[in-house]
Order: structure tokens, then sequence, then C-alpha cells
């Protein structure tokens, strides 16, 4: 019993001296990543999107950075139905990390399995993709977007690089940006409100069975004590498709409406983002019409 | 060999020092630029100048305009080490023009100067808690102790800083040995008030100091407390406290030219500063801290995943086997009542009470100054960033704790065993220290200068903290593994904006010669051609922002540590599919990651 804390410390001293001694041996080396880059690059189709296992693997990015790679912490839980392929390069260890969920149950079954070195590189059939016929955020420079303040509205009709910008402070913009929503980045559209209405017309947008939104604010908005909420009105043609509420919280939240009734268009959409309080309002959203 | 017998200690803690200046002295040019060491390295710089005003007028060197005109700048900390940073600049810096850049020649000599006493405090750091160690238990307690302490990674990346967390750690260790001392010692006591002031003149840290003496006393001196019909007694009060109450302002008053005049609001100014500090966001467990409360368990936690494993175990069994000893009966009763519940047998009180050979009151001081330093950050009010800095004074004593748990692990070993296998208790725990200490060097090896990244085995090194979500920098000297990459491939003139890299650091790595001459420093990734990104959980934005520029998210050059990203170079002006008209053609092509 009394040597009992001496085979502790014994067993503990071994396994710590074997784990700097090994860990290194199991690195993956720069050919492995060309492999898994040679891997992932002949067979990328139209479609496909890639994710690395860990998360916080970016070195996988010095190869396939140019494709449509994702950052997720949780990509169970993940909407991918704009995607119809799905890429995991996965670091030895953690390629377990992925087997919950719609990955663990068939849902999404697995197409290939490739060791690329230390490597895993699989590739996932996801259920057929949503078809996207407008994204907003894509078509951003197509917008009209104004501020509403007492004395009439204000157009916002300088626009640079990607971004229509409404006055000289920095905030005040309605761009693609990608940010941090919740814990992941996101492609959204920036709709910080001032004090006034700030509204993002689309002249011309085709019909579909869905129109699809995400809001959510940035995590230093959501800290701010008194930040208040900010609400997004979906009008169409002039009448209001329905509104989101987006309390004080980050995130990346999904509402949608369905359109089909609304004929195939063109129509005018339009948001109208307003807060009580404009203070620290990152506001950000992005919507799709989905067919 | 007589004269070796007698001064044996000393001339291993000589050698202890000698070893450990001489490393970190060799590694000076080589760890990047913490963003601290940029402001203080720019302060002493001012600090110089007031030197040589004294040397060349030194009537004038004494008004409140000419002080104020140096110290001015970075007065939210004493000036001690930068006073001493600043004379060994003067001494050992190049000479040239401060704007310009040295020759080849001279390149890392001003880095080298500028961490020149951070080094030498460091140095005597190690050879204190030699001492230490071996004043209370043994020889071979001290130097098992004061290898555990320099060879912990995160310890040895900031021996090596121009900051201040190593150089009051010294302090703090030398004014509680000599408090240990000062019992009825004038000249220890006047010792403890001078090494105290020191402290002060330091680094804050040390204005805490007194609460650890204060509860030692209370506690190896409160059974004296008396009250009766001849009224309340008071056990004596140690002669260092009064040393200390007298000395320790004196000497940080006298330290700080800035203080000399309009004494007060200056002094009220830098304690308003840390009273109302900002809390830095700090990343743990997953989770972004940004405001208190703070969880409790915060400082515990960052030590458990960031000391050696075998280190830890060993200063949990010294702790609580110290403090076993101390609380006696109520504890192991406690103890026993658990393990006899688990079916462990267990030895009996009189058994378990079985004294060290350490005094009563320097099993507290250990006891206290391991404990409390850890406790104040656990206050949620308190600011954590910074991590295990802000309690490194704390391990010497819980390394000195380490190395008497080794101690009793080897008393334990059946003797007539140990005979028969022709081995000695000692060569047993030279084996074992040996073995204890052996992942601490490997993995001091293994991250090598960048030392914030560190994590135990127990977390999974370097990696395993990142699957926690632990903050894994916050200082950018990491981005010194990419300059080289940066020299080497950036087109002449390019812009360059180096995330979290201030102005004194670009300007230091520019004029030494770590970064070409030619490259322009850049304040954002949007005014850039090129961006270095650091990975910071508070920060991540910047690299989002990065991807917006660039339209995807194609990483030109990374440096990496177990796969985990450190710093990551982006090539703001590439060409890509993603991005929208009118952004410049790429000027040059870098080679390919191939064979990396």
């Amino acid at each position: 019993m009394r040597l009992l804390p001496l085979a502790i410390l014994l067993s503990v001293s071994l396994y710590s001296t074997g784990f700097w001694i090994v860990d290194p041996l199991l690195q993956p080396s720069g050919e492995d990543y060309l492999a898994a880059e040679s891997i992932v690059r002949q067979n990328w189709q139209q479609g496909d999107a890639v994710i690395v296992l860990p998360w916080w693997a970016a070195r996988i990015r010095e190869y396939i950075g140019d494709l449509e790679f994702i950052q997720l912490r949780n990509p169970q839980a993940e909407d991918w139905s704009s995607f119809s392929r799905l890429w995991v390069v996965s670091l030895p260890g953690h390629r377990h990390d992925l087997f919950t969920g719609p990955f663990g149950h068939w849902t999404h079954p697995r197409l290939k399995e490739i060791q690329a070195g230390k490597l895993t590189v699989d590739l996932y059939d996801l259920p057929p993709p949503a078809r996207v016929l407008y994204n907003f955020r894509d078509r951003l420079s197509d917008a009209r977007v104004s501020m509403h303040e007492p004395q009439g509205p204000r157009l916002c009709s300088r626009w640079v690089e990607n971004r229509w910008v409404c006055s000289r402070r920095d905030w005040n913009y309605v761009g693609r940006m990608i940010v941090e929503l919740g814990d992941d980045p996101r492609k959204i559209i920036w709709a910080h409100p001032a004090d006034y209405p700030l509204e993002i017309a689309y002249p011309s947008v085709p019909g579909g069975k869905l129109l699809r939104v995400h809001t959510g604010f940035t995590p230093p908005a959501a800290r701010a004590p008194d930040g208040a909420p900010v609400t997004l009105r979906v009008l169409m043609d002039g009448r209001e498709l329905g509104r989101v509420v987006q309390q004080n919280l980050t995130g990346y939240f999904p509402a949608e409406w369905d359109i089909s009734a609304a004929g195939p268009g063109p129509h005018q959409v339009t948001f109208v983002v307003t807060s009580p309080r404009g203070g620290m309002r990152h506001f950000c959203f992005d919507a799709q019409v989905r067919g | 060999m007589k004269y070796i017998g007698r001064n044996a200690n000393a001339l291993i803690a000589l050698g202890l020092a000698l070893a450990t200046f001489g490393v970190l002295f060799a590694n000076a040019p080589h760890l990047g630029l913490t963003r601290d060491e940029g402001y203080y390295v720019d302060a002493a710089e001012h600090y110089a100048g007031w030197f040589r005003e004294l040397a060349n007028n030194p009537g004038q060197a004494f008004d409140d305009a000419v002080i104020s005109r140096y110290y001015e700048i970075n007065r939210e900390h004493p000036v001690l080490v930068k006073n001493m940073m600043a004379l060994s600049y003067l001494a050992f810096a190049p000479s040239g023009n401060r704007s310009s850049h040295w020759p080849p020649e001279e390149r890392g000599a001003y880095i080298r100067a500028m961490r020149l006493p951070a080094d030498l405090f460091s140095a005597l750091c190690v050879a204190l808690v030699f001492l230490f160690g071996a004043a209370v238990a043994s020889r071979r307690v001290g130097l098992f102790a004061a290898l555990a302490f320099i060879l912990a990674p995160r310890h040895f990346f900031h021996a090596q800083l121009a900051c201040f967390d190593m150089p009051v750690t010294l302090a703090w260790l030398a004014t509680v040995m000599a408090y240990r001392r000062a019992a009825d010692s004038w000249k220890w006591s006047i010792l403890t008030g001078l090494t105290w002031g020191l402290a002060l003149a330091i680094k804050l840290n040390a204005f805490f100091l007194p609460v650890v003496l204060g509860l030692h006393w209370l506690i190896t001196e409160g059974g004296k407390f008396s009250l009766s019909r001849s009224g309340l007694k008071f056990p004596r009060i140690p002669l260092a406290f009064f040393c200390m109450l007298v000395l320790g302002p004196l000497v940080f008053l006298l330290h700080w030219p800035f203080l000399w005049h309009d004494t007060f609001a200056r002094l009220g100014w830098y304690l308003s500063f840390h009273l109302n500090h900002v809390n830095y966001y700090w990343e743990y467990l997953g989770k972004l801290l940004t405001d208190p409360p703070f969880p409790w368990a915060y400082p515990f936690v960052v030590t458990a995943l960031s000391l050696p494993l075998p280190t830890l175990l060993l200063a949990a069994i010294g702790f609580f086997g110290v403090l076993g000893r101390r609380l006696g009966r109520p504890f192991h009763t406690g103890l026993q009542m658990l393990a006899r519940l688990g079916g462990v047998k267990t030895k009996t009180v009189a058994d378990a009470n079985d004294s060290t050979g350490m005094g009563r009151s320097d099993a507290w001081l250990l006891l206290l100054n391991t404990f409390i330093p850890l406790l104040i950050i656990a206050i949620p009010t308190v600011p954590i960033f910074g991590g295990m800095k802000h309690w490194l004074h704390a391990m010497p004593f819980a390394c000195i704790l380490s190395g008497l748990a080794l101690d009793r692990l080897v008393q334990a070993l059946p003797g007539e065993r140990l005979k028969k296998l022709r081995l000695t208790p000692r060569r047993v725990y030279v084996t074992l220290a040996g073995l204890v200490l052996l992942p601490s060097l490997l993995g001091l090896i293994h991250v090598g200068n960048y030392g914030t990244t560190y994590y135990n085995e127990l977390a999974g090194g370097v990696a395993g903290g990142a699957d926690l979500g632990m903050q894994r920098q916050y200082w950018s000297n990491d981005v010194s593994g990419v300059l080289p990459w940066i020299n080497e491939h950036l087109p002449h003139g390019a812009r360059l904006y180096l995330h979290e890299v201030n102005g004194e650091c670009f300007r230091s790595y520019k004029r030494d010669g770590y970064l070409r001459g030619d490259l322009r420093m850049a304040w954002t990734p949007e005014s850039s051609d090129f961006t270095s990104y650091l990975y910071h959980r508070e920060f991540v934005d910047t690299e989002y922002r990065i991807w917006n520029l660039c339209g995807d998210k194609k990483i030109a050059y990374g440096l990496y540590l177990d796969q985990v990203p450190l710093a990551l170079v982006y090539d703001i002006k590439r060409p890509s599919p993603a991005k929208g008209a009118g952004y410049p053609r790429a000027r040059l092509r870098y080679a390919s990651p191939q064979g990396r």
C-alpha cells in the first residue's frame, strides 16, 4: 500500500516521457497533406464542401483553402442543405468526432474512406441539396440601400468593394462580410441599424418555394449589457411576409417563409432592419430564395 | 576539498545560476518579442535618456520636468527592472542611430542587452530555489526543486522575457527566505524589508506578500494569543514586519524618480490604474471569459494543465501531505474515513503524523506561499488574463513541495530490499528525479520558444490544449516563426500587417534584422499586401476579415506546433475567383508548401 504512490509516480513519469517521444511521430507530414490535397482535388465536384477535424487544424488550408472550405466546431449540427457532398480531412485521433448525428446514422452515408499518410480523407454523400434560386448576399450589389431618417430616406449610394456605404462612420454600411456568429464564421450581410430603419430592397427576385433567412448578433454585440433587440421585417412586393425579432444573442438563427403562392416573379423583396437603440447593434443576416 | 565541502550549497547554487544564465543569454535573440516587452524596451530606452542626463547634467536631472520627460512613459509599472534594462542598453546595445538598421554583426545585441537583467534575475531565482529547498529540507530536495522549476516550459519561457514576472518571483522568494531567518535577527529583518521594497519596485504582486507572511505569523504564533484578567496578550510581532513597513515603501519611492515629485497624485494614479484594470479577454475551456465573475477554479485548472504532469503530481502529494501533517488528526481522520469507504487499508494517525524533519514554520511557509497566490487569482473579480505568469511566484514553493514528496516516497521504500539490490536512497532519489524531470525537459525541447502554447500530458500537449479550448498565445512573440519566410518571399517594399505585434516590436524586428528593412508596416489587414494572423480567440474576426478580403481561406504559409496553428500568413492581394473586381494582381509567387 505504501508503495502505491511511488508506483503511480513511476507510471505517470513513464507515460509522460512516452507522450513527448511518441506524439511527434504521429504528426502528419507535408507529403501527407499533399496526398490529401490530391485526393480531394481529383474528385472535387460542383456542390462539394470540405471540413477538417478538429476544426482548428488550419494547415490543410495551405493546400485546399481555395476550395469551398467550411470551418465549423460542430459539423453534426450544421445545415448542409446547400451542398451535395462533404469531404472530411481528419487528423489522427479526431476522425471519430464526426461519427454521431446524421453522419453516424447513415443519413449521410460515407462514399469514400482514403488514408493519406497519417491523415484520413472521407467523403460523405449528403441528401439532394436545396435549389438556391437567389442568394441575397451574392446579389447585394443589385440592392437599393437606404436609411429612413426623420427628414426622409437617405440613399446609401456608394458601392465600395463589397458594401454600400451609408456614412463616414466605419460601421455604417450594408456589406458582404464574414463574421463570427455563435462560435463559427458565417458569410452574411452586415446590416447594423442606426437610430433609423435601414432598408435593403432587391428589385428583381425570382419566385420559389421558400424564403429562408438566418439572423444573429456578433459576440461583442451580444455582450453589450443594454443591447436592444433588432427586428428584421421581410416584405415581398410591399406585403409583409414575416418578421424576426433578434434578441441580444450571438448565433446563427434560421427562419423561413413559404412564398410558393407568390408565383414565379420577378418580385421586389425588401428587408427592413430596425432597433429602438442603435448602439452596438452588429446585426447580421443572410437570405436565399429556394426552389 | 574542505572548502568545497563547507561551501557545497553555495557552489551548487552558483553552478545552477551560471548554467541558467548561459542558456537564457544564448537563447535571447531566438525568442520573439512579446507585446509587453515592446513597451518595456521602449520605456527602457527613454529611461536611458535620464541616466545620460544624470551623467551629463546631474544638477538638472532631478528637476520634475526632466524626470517627467523620460519617466512619463509606461508609468503603470515600477521601474526597477526597466532601469536595469536601460543601464544594460547603455552598456551593451549597439550604439548606432536608433531609427536605422544595425549592421549584421551587431544584430541580436539589442534584445540580448534588454533581456540581460531578466536573465540575471532568473538565474538568481533558480539558485535561490535550490538554497531555500536545501534550507527547509535537504540538498537533494533543493536541487530537484530548482530543476523542476526552470525546466517547466512555461517557467522557462517567462524566465527569458524582459518583463517582471520572473524578477518578482525572485524578489518574493528572497523576501520569504529573509523573513524565515529574521526571527530575532536585526540583519535579516532589515533584509526582509529591503527585499520586499525591491519586490514592490518590480511588480504589484508584492503588495500581497504581507498577507501571506501575516497569515503565517497568525498560524504559527496564534496559540500565543490569550485573553485573561490581565488583558489581551499578543505574541511578539516579528521585527521583520516593522522593517517591511518602513523600508518597503522607502525603497519603492526611492527607486522611482517619477515619484520624487507630486508623489501622492502619481502614486494614486499607479494604484488606481491597477485597481481599475481592464479585463482582457481570455480563452478557458472553450469559452471566452470577458467579464467577472470569473471561474474560481481557473488558476487551479490552468496549473493542472500547464505544469508537467509528474511535477504536478508530486506537488499535489507534497502539498496535501504537508498540509495533512500540519492539520493533524481531523484531516487524517477524514482521509482515513474516505479510504476505508473505498476499502483501502490505511496507516494509523500516529504513523501519519511522523515528522519529515521540516519545522512547522517552514511547512506553513511552503503551504501558504504555494496556495495564496493562486487563491488571489481565484477570487472571481480579479483579472485573470496573462495565465500562469500571475502566480509564477507560487511555483518555487510548489516545486520544493514536489521535491519533498519525492523524498518521502523514497523514504517509504523498504531499506532491506534496497540493500539487497545494492541501492542507496540517494541513488534511488537521483534516478527517480531524473525520470520525473525528463518529461519537463522533453516538453521544453518540443515547444521551444513558443512557451505559451505548452500544455502538459494530462491536457494532451499542445494539440490537447487546442482541443480543450485553452488560451494558445497572447503576446505576439510566436510571429518570430514566420519572419524568415516573410523575409524570403515578400516583394520589395511590401506592406505587412503583423497581427498583435505593436509598433515598438515591429520597429525592433526591423532594426535588429529580424525583418527586412524595406518592408513597410501596415496597421490593418485591409491596408496590407500580406498579413500574419496569430490565432487568438478574442480576435478571430481579424482572420474572418482576411477571408473576406482574400475571397477564400487559403493560407500562404503557417507556423504550426503539433498541427496547431500559431501564426498564419495570408497573401491579401492574391487573385481569387471569389474576389470581386478591383483587386490588383499579385506580384509574386512564393514557393509551394511541398515537402515542409
